[in-house]
């Protein structure tokens, strides 16, 4: 018997999320978003999701709220960093269509890896009650008494996602993952997630990952549930080695949000109406090319 | 100085100054003064400084400054990258063996440098400016220093007291939780001067920018605002012709400073 292939169509990707699920996504400010399967279950209309993003999230979270489909959000950050405030973020939450749970980077990282480890909580060294930010989500920071010390600590709860959904440069078709670049928080997240999904821009040979690169590996195939492989799979978002982040696009959005939500997610049907809808000459644009010149500058 | 520098590269060479040697450093997103500030006191007086280029995660890079500190390239010239898991392991104060500083702004900044990422307005959740949230501004708590930045100085930023404390500034609550050796806030510079504390945790004019008067910081800070030496508030020093060639030709080749948005 021949081992199973993980990749599945983008489709049957976004159908392993259900309404009302607690949904992580990975990558962080405009890098390594995994769009094509935020776009689809923007068009296929979930309802109700909970998001725990990336620490500092922008245009997927933007994409899924301006969609109507999200509940919650658990978030450090939603923002579009250069581009400024996230419009969609900014008025659901200020007309209290979406519920915000305000929360930090240590909760989002130290609840995933309470997840991960499978520990019932995480407490934190002291400090944190010297924020205020406890007084605005205080069922999520509760205290605990340190059985050795007898000092009351702030707590973080376990957050499993029941999905969770990353962008990585390259993968197998096993769902041996490699994150060429920056890693985010985007092992914690594939090691927490009950179901676990990778998009890659790039399919490497079976044999590749057994070849001397088994340190390359960031998370193993048997934490990875499917993969979905699609070419500028974090579009408009960067894909480390592959391509920058699409400024242009950015812009746009920033510009005018809800043309850009129709132009670039409602009315494409596939990944690649998007990209044709983006256009050769901006995805061509994007391309890092500069690695030689690189490479000649050091040596000289 | 031979050649006129622009704002935001005066507020650069001002916090690189203010690194020291001995230190590991941070900043978060959207900061491209701190990025290049960092860099630049590796090339000038701090050559031992380790400095984090925000959620990337990249250790020690030396990659031509850009305009997002988690871009994938600032790797091309990194000595390490740390996983979002190791940067909240490290800045909680885990496996620290030099003093840290970290570099932030945010939309309000109180007399005693409190910092606010969550929104304007005191009614929560009912915000009337929703922030993006508290991001990193929580390691305040547990960095050894910091300082802040702000890319705008006017009423809306500098007030009296911030609407939710993101990171804590120089307050009570810092000295009831926080390590006796954290801190908090040193510095804040603004596109139109720089300020410092007093004895009593408050903020001050140390030095107001070249083209600019302590009565226009004044004017345009929510509070009041005495003045660290006694006398005229002196001009905040210009970069030297050796800190301004290093900053255009090593750490910013791009420009990225220079078209930089300041208010």
């Amino acid at each position: 018997m021949n081992r199973q292939s993980k990749v599945i169509d983008v489709a049957s990707a976004a159908d392993l999320v259900s309404d009302g699920d607690l949904v992580a996504i990975g990558g962080i400010h405009a890098h390594a978003a995994p769009m094509p399967i935020i776009r689809e279950l923007a068009r296929a209309g979930r309802r109700n999701l909970r998001l725990l993003p990336n620490v500092s999230a922008g245009l997927p979270v933007e994409v899924l709220i301006a969609a109507g489909t999200v509940a919650e959000v658990y978030t450090a950050y939603v923002g579009l960093e250069d581009f400024g405030l996230a419009p969609a973020f900014r008025a659901a939450a200020e007309n209290s269509t979406i519920v915000v749970h305000d929360v930090d980077e240590p909760f989002t990282i130290y609840g995933l890896k309470a997840a991960a480890a499978n520990l019932p909580f995480m407490p934190l060294p002291h400090g944190h009650e010297a924020t205020g930010t406890r007084s605005l989500s205080p069922e999520l920071f509760r205290t605990v008494v340190d059985p050795y010390s007898g000092n009351e600590h702030v707590a973080i709860p376990s957050m499993r996602p029941d999905v969770g959904i990353v962008h990585a440069p390259r993968c197998d078709r096993f769902g041996n993952v490699f994150f060429d670049g920056p890693i985010y928080q985007d092992d914690l997240i594939l090691r927490a997630s009950r179901t676990a999904i990778v998009v890659t821009d790039e399919i490497v040979p079976d044999d590749y990952a057994a070849s001397g690169r088994h340190k390359e590996v960031t998370v193993p195939s048997f934490m990875v549930s499917a993969v979905v492989a699609l070419p500028f799979a974090a579009h408009p978002t960067s894909s480390a080695g592959h391509y920058r982040r699409d400024e242009r696009m950015l812009e746009e959005y920033v510009r005018s949000p809800e043309q850009w939500m129709a132009r670039y997610v409602s009315e494409p049907q596939d990944h690649h109406q998007y990209l044709e809808r983006v256009g050769v000459e901006r995805l061509v644009g994007t391309l890092r090319v500069d690695f030689q010149a690189r490479a000649d500058r050091s040596q000289a | 100085m031979t050649e006129t520098c622009t704002t935001s590269e005066l507020m650069t060479v001002t916090l690189a100054r203010g690194l020291r040697n001995e230190e590991w450093g941070a900043c978060g997103a959207n900061s491209q003064i701190p990025m290049a500030a960092f860099q630049l006191a590796r090339l000038t007086h701090a050559p031992d400084l380790n400095w984090l280029s925000g959620g990337g995660g990249a250790i020690n890079s030396a990659a031509p400054l850009v305009k997002s500190t988690a871009d994938p390239v600032t790797l091309d010239s990194a000595e390490h990258s740390f996983r979002l898991e190791d940067i909240v392991d490290f800045e909680l104060g885990g496996w620290r063996k030099a003093p840290t500083v970290g570099i932030f702004g945010g939309m309000q900044v109180d007399r005693h440098g409190n910092v606010n990422m969550v929104g304007i307005g005191r009614d929560y959740p009912k915000l009337r400016v929703r922030g993006p949230g508290t991001v990193g501004l929580v390691f305040a708590a547990y960095f050894t220093r910091t300082m802040i930045f702000v890319q705008r100085h006017d009423k809306r930023i500098f007030v009296d007291e911030v609407d939710h404390v993101s990171a804590p500034g120089r307050t009570a609550a810092r000295r009831e939780f926080c390590d006796p050796h954290s801190d908090g806030p040193q510095l804040v510079v603004t596109p139109l001067a720089v300020l410092d504390f007093g004895d009593d945790d408050m903020l001050r004019i140390k030095s107001v920018h070249p083209g600019h008067t302590p009565d226009e910081v004044r004017e345009r800070t929510g509070f009041d605002l005495p003045s660290s030496t006694p006398g005229e508030v002196p001009l905040t020093p210009s970069p030297t012709d050796e800190e301004l060639t290093m900053l255009r030709e090593r750490v910013d080749p791009g420009g990225v400073l220079r078209r930089l948005r300041l208010d």
